[in-house]
């Protein structure tokens, strides 16, 4: 994994995995978003003028996108994650947005206090691949592997 | 790829194979998975069976852990599978016996178009039926409803619509239940759901869900075939979808309400996607009330795109649809969880049954089917 591979998607049975790759939990969490995002297809801010497929690391400069704050709390970092991943789903699906960046407060085992910056989509360039029904506790996971730190989880597709 | 299954099985006779109860102590009752040779090499080189074992751990489950022939690895339960619980004997419902994607099922429609008098407009049809029936990622299109109309639709299901016009009467009558499954709690819906489902009511949704024309190719059949009012050479449609985000958001809401809860009532889980609560309980029937909402949405579904293709077919061979003979042969889930009727040991028992990619078999005078069935 480098900076160009933040997450992988493996196909699972009739439903599609995500596995993602960081130094640490906020970026795991990003780079699990970035998964899920990817899972769904290539989605395009509407205030994009490039063509960004994916959650921003630092650009939080546009006045249109709204804050949203976020707080999740669950007994392991696999659930918090799956927690925070059905956040960004619902957003997608019922509001047409999408996260593009993220100011995190507090994420530890048992909670998650974050702003998430929700930008809406353009889905007039976004191509969308895939209805994520759900994501699943199947095969969900965080683990520490050869220096890193893996989040794998399965979509419902 | 997940690994194979290792554990026992044993082959009854030329259908079935056995999953013994000793194989786990938790396991309350056998596994019992029905197989031929020939798929059960295909049922060991994935886990199902191994779902098969944990499904058998559930508090109150009557005689057996049952999966269909083409079982396959799911979420908790195997894709293919059944369980009866006993309300009676503490017995629990669990969400992840129904699936996200609740009472998905599968409608067939007939016609009296011979296949040979539609080639030439079929690719019109096929444009036709894109553009007039929702389809595709997660986009709504489907008939708004409000959050009002939405839960008299869950309350009152295939006859809500078809009162708007939205289907034929018979329609109601060839649905199972009726497109109404008693005891829909709309109020136990969460907004979250509601919103998700407001302007999908439908729509066809991806995936594995199809609008298919279909040809009738042989008729194995002829007087069952009769009744339903089918003919060798014909069109049919079969719709494939369920409840759409609505769904997919009851079932959320179930599996993050119930984390707590078998520890509160002393059950202990081998997979913790067998969350469950006793069918009894508090936390049982608000799950209950409302999967049977979202069922109801989803014949809603249905029948609305049974319209929708209607008008499709209409619009191409240029008569009505009471024409080409559009009736509805049969409406039926396989994500569901119903209480049913069943004697067990001589006694008549309601059992609160499971069935995840699953599908019901009615005999003919079953209640649940039309009189010519």
């Amino acid at each position: 994994m480098n900076e160009k591979t933040p997450y992988e998607l493996f196909d699972h049975t009739a439903d599609l995995g995500v596995r993602a790759f960081a130094t640490n939990l906020q970026e795991l969490f990003e780079n699990a978003a970035r998964g899920l995002y990817g899972a769904i297809g290539q989605l395009i801010p509407a205030d994009e003028t490039d063509a960004v497929a994916g959650v921003e690391r630092h650009s939080d400069s546009h006045p249109q996108r709204e804050h949203m704050q976020l707080k999740c709390d669950a007994g392991e970092h696999a659930l918090l994650l799956r927690d925070f991943l059905t956040e960004l789903l619902i957003w997608f699906e019922t509001e047409d947005r999408m996260m593009a960046h993220i100011t995190w407060t507090r994420l530890d085992e048992t909670n998650l206090d974050a702003t998430v910056t929700l930008a809406s989509l353009d889905l007039s360039r976004s191509e969308l691949h895939r209805e994520v029904k759900a994501v699943t506790y199947h095969e969900l996971s965080v683990i520490e592997q050869d220096g890193l730190l893996v989040a794998s989880y399965i979509v419902d597709i | 790829m997940p690994e194979p299954f290792q554990g026992p099985l044993e082959r009854l006779d030329a259908n079935r194979l056995r999953i013994p109860q000793s194989y786990k102590n938790d396991m309350r009752v056998d596994g019992l998975i029905y197989a031929n040779h020939a798929l059960e090499k295909l049922i060991k080189s994935d886990r199902s069976p191994e779902q098969v074992a944990n499904v058998a751990c559930l508090p109150g489950i009557v005689k057996y852990s049952l999966a269909m022939p083409d079982i396959h690895w799911g979420y908790g339960f195997c894709i293919g599978g059944v369980c009866a619980t006993d309300p009676a004997q503490d017995g629990v419902i669990s969400p992840g016996g129904v699936g996200y994607d609740i009472n998905c099922g599968v409608r067939l429609i007939r016609t009296n178009i011979p296949a040979s008098r539609a080639e030439k407009r079929m690719e019109k049809l096929v444009e036709t039926l894109f553009q007039t029936v929702p389809c595709g990622v997660g986009r709504g299109g489907g008939i708004k409803f409000t959050h009002p109309e939405l839960k008299r639709l869950m309350a009152e299901g295939s006859r809500f619509v078809v009162n708007k016009g939205l289907g034929w009467n018979s329609d109601v009558q060839n649905t199972e239940a009726g497109g109404l499954i008693d005891g829909a709690e709309p109020d136990l819906v969460s907004d979250r759901a509601l919103k998700r489902g407001a302007n999908q009511c439908g729509t066809l949704g991806s995936g594995n869900h199809f609008l298919e024309v279909q040809v009738v190719d042989e008729v194995v059949d002829q007087k069952a075939a009769g009744a339903m009012g089918l003919e060798q050479g014909n069109l049919t449609v079969m719709i494939h979808s369920g409840s759409r985000g609505l769904g997919y958001q009851v079932c959320e809401d179930a599996l993050m309400d119930l984390r707590g809860v078998p520890r509160k009532y002393g059950i202990s889980l081998p997979d913790k996607q067998l969350v469950c609560a006793p069918v009894e309980s508090k936390e049982g029937k608000k799950y209950l009330g409302a999967m049977r909402a979202a069922a109801n949405y989803a014949w809603c579904n249905r029948q609305i795109m049974t319209h929708l293709a209607r008008q499709a077919f209409a619009d191409v061979f240029g008569v009505s649809a009471e024409e080409l003979g559009m009736h509805l042969v049969y409406d039926v889930a396989h994500n569901i969880a119903k209480v049913e009727p069943y004697e067990v040991d001589g006694e008549t028992k309601s059992l609160c049954v499971h069935r995840k990619g699953a599908t019901r078999a009615f005999p003919p005078g079953h209640p649940e089917l039309p009189d010519r069935y």
